[in-house]
């Protein structure tokens, strides 16, 4: 059975797609084939990462949920991101950036049982040994049910006073949905704080484990989201933690 | 297989050079130096000194007693016409190969271009005063010859050549690493030898041609080699008065790349120095001092997170989302697919 990863976060801009793509291209990058799914219909973006254009894909998750295509065919394999580093796969199933198509999922939203079934055939028809569920930010239905039928929770968060409630909350529902496995990933930390510090205190005020905690860097900024950083900066202290953060949510 | 290769190779170059310094004694044999029935103008002397100093001890000592019996052998007297003789040719390419043991090889700093030259000086004074005592001994020649006719001229000739060739010989080799200690004394010394030497050889050929005696010659050879150690004591020392600073200098701001500040205090005298070198010293105390601070206030700027959550709230909160229909379907479903697929799973 492969895993089914979900990296959340409360509140947007926590660099929550930045942390799944580069996630995804480091099991790449360790002989995994990975799914991506954007189920961040609402504002999707992840896909800019991976260097797919807003045309490029022919079927997006829209199409599936409306019931135009099979949800194979919205895959795009995206592994030539990783420019040649890549000893398994990358697919992306990305979200329609269409504005009117935004705008009936808002409306209507769409059918749960449909994506979860999704899914699940996803995994088999691609062989997947790992699915990544890019969500939207908050605790909409959407989000919810993606956080339920996942095996593995990243809660990812900032060391910032809009995130603290919110990261309780979620956490807190997602022990209700009873996730087999949670963690916390405090991205873009200031150079001035302790990141042992940070660590011990997120992890006692949530009662729940810390998977990494990840310094701030102008690199990640200045590469403003056009390309994978595991693959830029291959051996930049940041990609080191996340190595970590991966190997830590599988094992 | 290597070191064999190596041996074999080092042996070859000893005999070679050997052969070398034994036919150009042999030319060289013809011209004698004034009042000098044995020893000559011979520049070649520099050989089995490089050899010890390149290879070791013992390649100096093969390559001198050698070439001195071969150059016998080459003008129809024998190999062992004066065997002490060749034992103190041995013993001087002997004594220059000690250089690596005594901190001479590689010439890295002042300390170890003055251990070259006092290494140079012996080589070329103890093994002659050994075959020149040996004459005596044997009552070949009264003391006055042995002192005005063999040491003396042999001493300070052979001296003098080797102070002037050795070190560009090094150069050459690449024993003789640029540093600013080595650059600012060879720039003094070969100036220094350069003009000592033409002054030795020019006196040289003027008692030949002129009727001046032996013993004022060799006498005012010794004076002048007198007059060269001093001057290059005097140089080393100025040399290295120059040179220290930037040495320590170096040395410092290499630690204080290294994160460690603690040694800044060793520029306190530097910095006192009324010249460039004291300001410069005086500077870069004050920059690093001025950056440890910085570095430190930074430091203690590390910020603590503190983390306040209204828990009330979040009761609140999480009581409206698992409360509501929607809520418990999803629960109730995502429970049945576990189940589902831990069934599928064993």
């Amino acid at each position: 059975m492969a895993d089914i990863i979900s990296v959340h976060s409360f509140r947007g801009g926590t660099g929550k797609s930045n942390t799944s793509a580069n996630l995804a291209a480091l099991y790449a990058m360790d002989g995994l084939r990975v799914g991506v799914i954007d189920t961040d219909i609402q504002s999707p973006g992840i896909h800019v990462i991976f260097g797919l254009n807003d045309d490029e894909a022919v079927y997006s998750l829209n199409d599936y949920l409306w019931g135009r295509c099979a949800i194979q065919q919205t895959a795009c394999d995206v592994s030539y991101a990783l420019r040649g580093t890549c000893k398994g796969a990358v697919y992306l199933i990305p979200s329609s950036v269409n504005a009117a198509d935004i705008a009936r999922v808002i409306h209507d939203g769409y059918d749960i049982d449909l994506l979860s079934d999704g899914f699940r055939e996803l995994i088999q028809a691609l062989k997947l040994d790992i699915l990544m569920i890019d969500t939207h930010p908050g605790l909409n239905e959407e989000t919810l049910l993606s956080i339920a039928i996942s095996n593995v929770l990243l809660v990812v968060m900032r060391p910032d006073y809009q995130d603290y409630q919110g990261t309780g909350l979620t956490v807190e529902v997602a022990r209700e949905l009873e996730v087999p496995r949670m963690m916390i990933l405090i991205n873009k930390v200031p150079l001035t704080f302790d990141l042992e510090q940070i660590r011990w205190t997120v992890a006692d005020t949530y009662n729940c484990p810390v998977a990494g905690v990840v310094p701030h860097s102008d690199e990640m900024m200045g590469l403003a989201s056009h390309d994978i950083f595991a693959v830029r900066y291959a051996d930049h202290p940041i990609v080191t933690e996340l190595r970590l953060v991966a190997k830590i949510l599988r094992s | 297989m290597g070191t064999t290769r190596k041996t074999i190779t080092i042996t070859g170059v000893c005999i070679a050079v050997g052969c070398f310094y034994g036919f150009t004694n042999f030319l060289s044999g013809k011209y004698n130096l004034p009042g000098c029935s044995f020893a000559e103008l011979r520049p070649q002397v520099v050989l089995p000194m490089f050899m010890g100093i390149l290879y070791g001890p013992l390649a100096g000592f093969v390559s001198g007693a050698l070439g001195d019996m071969l150059g016998y052998a080459i003008g129809g007297k024998g190999p062992f016409f004066a065997i002490h003789w060749s034992i103190a040719n041995g013993f001087m390419g002997l004594i220059a190969g000690l250089a690596r043991y005594v901190g001479a090889r590689p010439v890295a700093a002042i300390s170890s271009f003055v251990k070259l030259l006092i290494l140079l000086l012996l080589a070329s004074s103890i093994p002659f005063a050994f075959s020149t005592g040996v004459e005596y001994e044997l009552g070949r020649v009264p003391f006055h010859q042995a002192l005005f006719g063999f040491f003396l001229p042999i001493f300070i000739t052979d001296t003098l050549w080797a102070f002037m060739l050795v070190p560009p010989m090094m150069q050459v080799a690449g024993l003789l690493i640029s540093r600013i200690e080595t650059r600012t004394i060879l720039a003094v010394y070969y100036l220094l030898i350069a003009t000592v030497m033409a002054t030795w050889l020019s006196s040289i050929l003027i008692t030949m041609q002129e009727e001046i005696q032996v013993e004022e010659l060799y006498t005012l050879g010794a004076v002048t080699l007198v007059v060269l150690i001093v001057g290059l004591a005097v140089s080393a020392v100025s040399a290295k008065k120059i040179t220290a600073p930037v040495v320590t200098l170096t040395n410092v701001a290499r630690q204080v790349a290294h994160g460690d500040y603690s040694h800044v205090s060793k520029l306190t005298s530097i910095r006192n120095r009324p010249d460039e070198l004291g300001t410069m010293a005086a500077v870069f105390s004050d920059m690093v001092r001025s950056v440890e601070k910085r570095e430190e206030e930074l430091k203690q700027e590390v910020k603590t997170l503190k983390v306040r959550i209204d828990r009330s709230k979040q009761t609140a909160d999480l009581e409206k989302i698992t409360g509501s229909d929607y809520f418990k379907l999803l629960k109730q479903k995502a429970g049945n697919l576990r189940r589902k697929a831990c069934m599928n799973d064993s």
